[in-house]
């Protein structure tokens, strides 16, 4: 009698076969080529229109930069908290609240009167102080399943995920009720923020915003020194590893625990700031309802790809931008090819959710060697 | 272990490297890549004395037209996307010879401008962006790329080479008030809105207006109750606020705003459970839904305007100079609304559904035109072919200039024919009506509710296209329930 039996074994000796960056490609090429057997299946879509699609989107920027920086953003944020095993599901509330603090500062609280008459210089300064009270206010609403965890020892996955609704639903309030605008033509949605308070466009590249590209590259730089070169940075990762071993070093692990969730919440709390004052300019009702573009959950899928390593946000960052604009592209092909009333968008998301599929079970690969064993 | 970490962090740089090397190199590439060509122009030099003036005229024909649309939801939504998509579908195929189309569905407005940037770079030079939310964007959008055309539907703002268009459903919605003041019993009538938007909220009263005009004569006290869901698309949302409207207030005959089937899926359902409320179709044919409880319902041909913007591109009428009074406002005479909830497969049109024909025609009411006692299906009827006949109208709703005109009846041209109709012989909005601001001081959009908090227009008045456009005051008899 034959046997089939898979073996899984962890691997042991690493090679370059095996390396990370290795495992990231071949993953996310298999996981192409499962997606578009499947397309090929529908459609008979030729593999050159595929695959070159899928090359055009990567070298092509417009649709790709602004996902990735604000993912890279919400990317680090959540990965700093992986590493100290909070697992921050709630930066999608997180963001909605630095959205909030933005638009407070710049449109209800005393600076507002800066960008009416201030000149340029005092613009500049209020700019970067509502950039940043999103960021407190994303830390205050991540402090909230911090210290539950960090003092009754209550799981902040469940917490999180409900509180991003709460979060939807106070910005809805104020949107619809308080905060409600007077030019929208009888919209339910906040007046847009003035002129003066938006970041700047760079000219020849609408789709990018100066202050953007600046704080993600600054965010992402000060993440990697905290977590690699810090003390902090050294704490947290005993945390997610070992909080036995933080404990009997003498250190206080309900503090970690404190300071990874505001950190992580200040960051997530940034990308919301600077998305409203970049990008959105106001406040739309039911923002629940995909207005927030669901980046605080895509960048979790962003953080989970990189393998607890910070290094690899950005290239997770890309891939799965890259997936979403593909997706897009690929609806011109398809649209010819599918039965007339058949959504290519649908299928385009099914495609994308293949890939990903895909590629995130190759992944084990890189830890774990896989074996089909037949025995007689 | 140290070296395979080492290992692992430059494998990592190579990757960081290699992309932003690419795309820095691609940058680097797309400055040097030609530009999509500027419009052909020639320079027309006409000799004035004594000064000359130099005109630039773009004069090329295109022999062919490559259209894009962008649609704000998914084209499976049954509503709003959907009914555009049909109208590409039905021009590409008509001008097949000429028009090559391509479209992108469930685009937000943050996404819209990478949208357009790639569709112009794919060589399109006519997009049409099919969300009043997409106002702003398509602007900002129309100036970067002078050379291409833009149709924005729904909105106001309107630049050398963008154009705006809209179908309205306001003359439909009146003939469906007319049935529902018909069909209710308890007088209530519940209307889900997706905002109260002057749109929304000149649908609403004119669907009151028509359920009054009928309601009173029948000894029935009309009130029409309002739920606003701030969202286009939010099924779950629409339902529970059409359960309110039944299961609270007694409302049994709904119509609504909101660009899915699930009110009528709704009522079909409460039919089963021996409980009959009366719905009509919103936008697209959705009697299949509800076969016992749509009665009728409100359809829109978008094809009709896309076909004639395609014509004139094509023709040379429409050019990326010439589209700043371009603003569409077709009504029913135009055949870009239409009444019902059905499309049979030779593609008519069921404007009333068949099982509730025998009850309509029981009922008798007084046309309030002519004094005549008809019956009720002959009244929706009669109305029907006094707003789709108008022949002059449609050349007044295809420019910003003329839409005032739209509402003046008849002029006077003399001799012995003296008075000659050249609007609509019947709109909904004449006075008298009493109402009340749902706007009211710098947040109104009319004169009326910026002076006041009621508004009441004479007998005899005929609102204009402004008024109909800016429309911010429900008629007395319509009851705001607020958000939900």
């Amino acid at each position: 009698m034959v046997k089939v039996s898979i073996v899984v074994t962890k691997r042991s000796r690493k090679s370059i076969a095996t390396s990370t960056p290795v495992i990231l490609l071949l993953s996310l090429l298999l996981g192409l080529v499962a997606s578009y057997t499947l397309i090929w299946t529908f459609s008979k879509l030729d593999p050159i229109s595929f695959f070159s699609t899928f090359y055009q989107t990567l070298i092509s920027y417009t649709g790709l930069l602004e996902p990735l920086l604000f993912l890279t953003i919400l990317g680090t944020a959540i990965s700093i908290a992986f590493y100290g095993s909070f697992w921050n599901v709630g930066a999608e509330g997180q963001y909605v609240f630095g959205m909030l603090g933005a638009i407070y500062l710049v449109m209800f609280s005393p600076v507002s009167e800066v960008f009416l008459n201030g000149d340029s210089a005092a613009n500049g300064v209020a700019k970067l102080l509502a950039v940043i009270s999103g960021g407190l206010l994303g830390l205050l609403w991540s402090l909230i399943p911090g210290a539950l965890k960090a003092y009754t020892r209550v799981s902040e996955v469940p917490v999180m995920l409900l509180m991003n609704y709460i979060a939807y639903s106070i910005s809805d309030y104020l949107t619809a009720g308080p905060w409600k605008g007077r030019y929208t033509y009888g919209y339910i949605r906040t007046d847009m923020i003035p002129e003066s308070s938006r970041l700047t466009v760079i000219s020849g590249l609408e789709v990018l915003r100066y202050e953007v590209v600046i704080a993600t590259i600054a965010v992402f730089a000060i993440a990697y020194l905290l977590i690699e070169y810090t003390r902090l940075g050294l704490e947290i990762k005993v945390l997610g590893s070992n909080p036995v071993a933080l404990k009997s070093s003498g250190r206080n692990e309900k503090k970690t625990i404190i300071l990874v969730s505001a950190i992580s919440g200040f960051i997530a709390g940034l990308a919301g700031a600077l998305r409203l004052l970049g990008y959105d300019y106001r406040l739309l009702y039911n923002i629940g309802d995909g207005k927030t573009g669901f980046y605080g959950y895509t960048a979790i899928l962003v953080a989970w790809l990189s393998f607890k390593d910070l290094r690899f946000v950005i290239p997770s960052a890309i891939i799965v931008s890259a997936l979403s604009s593909f997706g897009y592209r690929m609806q011109m092909f398809l649209k010819e090819l599918l039965p007339p009333g058949v959504s290519a968008f649908a299928f385009s998301q099914i495609f994308i959710g293949t890939t990903l599929v895909v590629y995130s079970l190759a992944r084990i690969t890189k830890e774990y060697s896989v074996k089909l064993v037949v025995r007689e | 272990m140290e070296r395979s970490r080492v290992v692992q962090t430059l494998a990592a740089l190579v990757v960081i490297v290699a992309v932003v090397a690419g795309l820095i190199g691609f940058f680097v590439g797309s400055m040097q890549v030609a530009r999509p060509a500027p419009p052909t122009t020639v320079t027309v030099v006409k000799t004035i004395t004594p000064s000359t003036i130099t005109v630039p005229l773009p004069v090329s024909v295109p022999e062919k037209v490559r259209a894009a649309w962008i649609y704000v939801g998914p084209i499976g939504d049954l509503g709003w996307s959907y009914m555009h998509d049909l109208g590409r579908r039905v021009v590409e195929k008509l001008f097949k010879q000429w028009l090559e189309t391509t479209y992108y569905e469930s685009v937000s407005e943050a996404e819209l401008l990478s949208r357009i940037d790639e569709l112009v770079r794919a060589g399109y030079t006519t997009i049409f962006t099919t969300s009043f939310d997409f106002m702003d964007k398509t602007y900002e959008a129309s100036m970067k790329y002078s050379n291409v055309l833009f149709f924005h539907c729904s909105g106001y703002k309107r630049r050398d080479n963008m154009g705006t268009y809209f179908a309205d459903l306001y003359q439909i919605y009146y003939l469906n008030g007319l049935i529902a003041g018909a069909l209710t019993k308890t007088g209530k009538i519940g209307y889900v809105a997706a905002f109260t938007i002057p749109e929304v909220i000149r649908h609403i009263n004119a669907f009151a207006i028509g359920a009054r005009e009928v309601g009173e004569q029948l000894g029935k006290s009309i009130e029409v109750y309002v739920v606003e869901l701030g969202a286009w698309f939010a099924p779950d949302k629409a339902v529970d606020a059409a359960r309110y409207l039944v299961e609270v207030l007694g409302v049994d005959v709904i119509a609504f705003t909101e660009d899915s089937s699930a009110i009528v899926e709704f009522a079909q359902e409460l039919y089963g459970k021996g409980k009959v409320v009366y719905v009509f179709g919103h936008y697209a044919p959705m009697y299949e839904y509800g076969p016992d409880v749509v009665v009728s319902g409100q359809l829109v041909r978008w094809e009709v305007i896309y076909a004639d913007i395609l014509v004139k591109i094509r023709s040379g009428v429409l050019n990326t100079v010439n589209l700043k009074h371009v603003d569409y406002w077709y009504l029913l005479n135009t055949g870009a609304v239409e009444l019902g909830a059905h499309v049979f497969e030779n593609g008519t049109v069921m404007t009333v559904n068949p099982k509730y024909i025998p009850e309509l025609k029981r009922i008798t009411v007084r046309d309030k035109l002519t004094g005549e006692r008809i019956s009720l299906y002959d009244l929706v009827m009669r109305r029907y072919e006094q707003m789709r006949n108008a022949p002059l109208l449609q050349s007044l709703q295809f420019s910003a200039i003329t839409h005032e005109l739209e509402s003046i009846t008849y002029v006077d041209i003399g001799g012995k024919e003296k008075k000659y109709l050249t609007s609509t012989i019947f709109d909904p909005f004449v006075g008298p009506l009493e109402g009340w601001c749902r706007y009211t001081g710098d947040r109104a959009f009319t004169e009326y509710c910026r002076k006041s908090d009621r508004v009441s227009i004479s007998a005899g008045i005929r609102l204009g296209h402004a008024d109909l456009w800016n429309m911010d005051w429900f008629v007395s008899w319509v009851k705001y329930l607020g958000a939900r």
